[in-house]
């Protein structure tokens, strides 16, 4: 769904690093995008509970809630149970792995990554959308 | 002999698994647990193998019948011993859990199912205590000892506890793998453009500064010192932390009091000695005053 307000697909970052925000913003710059930032989980409830974004960017190693927690948290919303999500993570370990895909993540990125990765894993994910949408 | 009421002590201070070795038993062989006790009450970190002995221990006396478990996560080596605590199953005790979940009835799911059949004979049905767990988020008081947690870098939710007490701050990780991402950043540093360049430099820096954020100016720091150089080389990625970075962090952090804890099992008494020679040499190399020990089993530090 995108947001009524903007017309724009949302894309929506939750991770308490400032740079890897700024690197996210610096790669969709040029793209017609809502971009939308908290950095924490507990900062990106209250929006969360009424909107849902296109494409849900989370990072695992945060103050207070973790990205696993507030993810698992999130799914028992019925407004996202089917959100679009992608973790990118430091955390290389193949039970993080595991957990995100059991919560129906669409990918797991090990950060640090380019600026170009996270550009190409927005639009894969956005274009599958649209095409998805244009289906039904 | 001088009796101590407030105090920490070490239980459990071996990774992994068990070790039960004569040549392992002057460090221990128990799995991690850690008893602070303050003005009569008792919070217990991790529920390794450590917290049998611990249990038989408050067994013998009928003066404090509560306690709260903090668990920093459900890996066996930190849960093992707790179908085996003996207060779990006096109905005189009661026993407060805490640890990584989504909620009170999943922080009780990740206990009990090591206890399930085929796994184990009974269940936490047949526990006599009163359990209770307890509800995020922390901060939490229990007496005279504040509680808050965390999160590091181990595979799944796992967390590191910050406990203060008789203004003593005390932070307990035993699993946590500093130091990982650097090498990668700096690989994609030089990969870079200029504008991405800088981004990724703050991303070392800020990294850096989170990965010792938590033991800044700690009095007490317990912290993953699992391997050697040369052992971290073919482990990394395992969840664990190479003793010379935890130094290092402690030493950054201006930690005072530093415990090297989670001991490779397949590291005996003569090997974590050793590690313990390097990590002073570390010390003093670098002009720091940071005190560093072993974390041996029944030692015992005032607070």
């Amino acid at each position: 769904m995108t947001d009524s307000n903007t017309a724009k697909p949302t894309i929506v970052a939750i991770d308490d690093s400032a740079s890897a925000l700024s690197l996210y913003k610096m790669a969709i710059a040029d793209l017609a995008l809502e971009f939308i930032t908290f950095e924490s989980a507990e900062d990106a409830l209250p929006y969360l509970k009424t909107h849902q974004p296109d494409l849900l960017l989370i990072d695992i190693i945060m103050p207070n809630i973790d990205g696993l927690t507030f993810l698992q948290k999130l799914r028992d919303q019925t407004l996202h149970h089917t959100t679009a999500v992608i973790v990118l993570s430091t955390k290389d370990y193949m039970q993080d792995k595991r957990i995100a895909e059991n919560l129906g993540a669409l990918e797991f990125v090990v950060k640090p990554v380019r600026a170009s990765y996270i550009r190409d894993l927005v639009l894969k994910y956005l274009k599958s959308k649209r095409n998805s949408n244009d289906t039904n | 002999m001088i009796q101590i009421d407030n105090y920490l002590r070490f239980w459990g201070v071996r990774g992994s698994y068990a070790t039960p070795y004569a040549t392992h038993l002057k460090v221990g062989g128990n799995t991690s647990c850690v008893e602070l006790c303050v003005n009569d009450q008792i919070i217990i970190c991790d529920a390794g193998t450590g917290i049998i002995p611990l249990g038989q221990q408050l067994m013998q006396q009928d003066k404090i019948q509560e306690l709260t478990i903090l668990l920093t996560h459900y890996h066996w080596d930190h849960i093992c011993g707790l179908p085996f605590f003996a207060p779990a199953f006096s109905p005189q005790w009661k026993l407060n859990f805490f640890g990584p979940g989504k909620s009170q009835a999943q922080i009780e799911e990740s206990i009990s199912d090591q206890m399930q059949a085929p796994y184990f004979p009974v269940q936490t049905e047949v526990w006599l205590a009163d359990i209770n767990y307890l509800k995020h988020p922390l901060p939490l008081q229990e007496g005279n000892i504040k509680i808050d947690t965390f999160n590091v870098h181990h595979p799944g939710s796992t967390f590191g506890y910050h406990m203060t007490a008789n203004d003593k701050n005390i932070v307990y990780v035993s699993d946590n793998e500093l130091n990982f991402s650097c090498q990668a950043i700096d690989k994609l540093i030089a990969e870079s453009d200029a504008e991405e360049q800088s981004l990724l430099q703050q991303m070392k820096q800020e990294t850096i500064l989170k990965s010792i954020h938590f033991m800044k100016d700690i009095d007490i720091l317990i912290h993953d010192s699992q391997y050697t150089p040369e052992d971290y080389r073919k482990k990394r990625g395992w969840g664990h932390s190479c003793y010379l970075d935890t130094v290092n962090s402690a030493i950054d952090a201006n930690v005072k009091q530093l415990y090297l804890f989670h001991h490779d099992p397949g590291y005996n008494d003569d090997k974590v000695v050793e590690i313990h020679h390097q990590a002073l040499a570390l010390i003093q190399q670098r002009g720091s005053n940071l005190q560093c020990h072993i974390a041996k089993e029944e030692t015992k530090i005032p607070i």
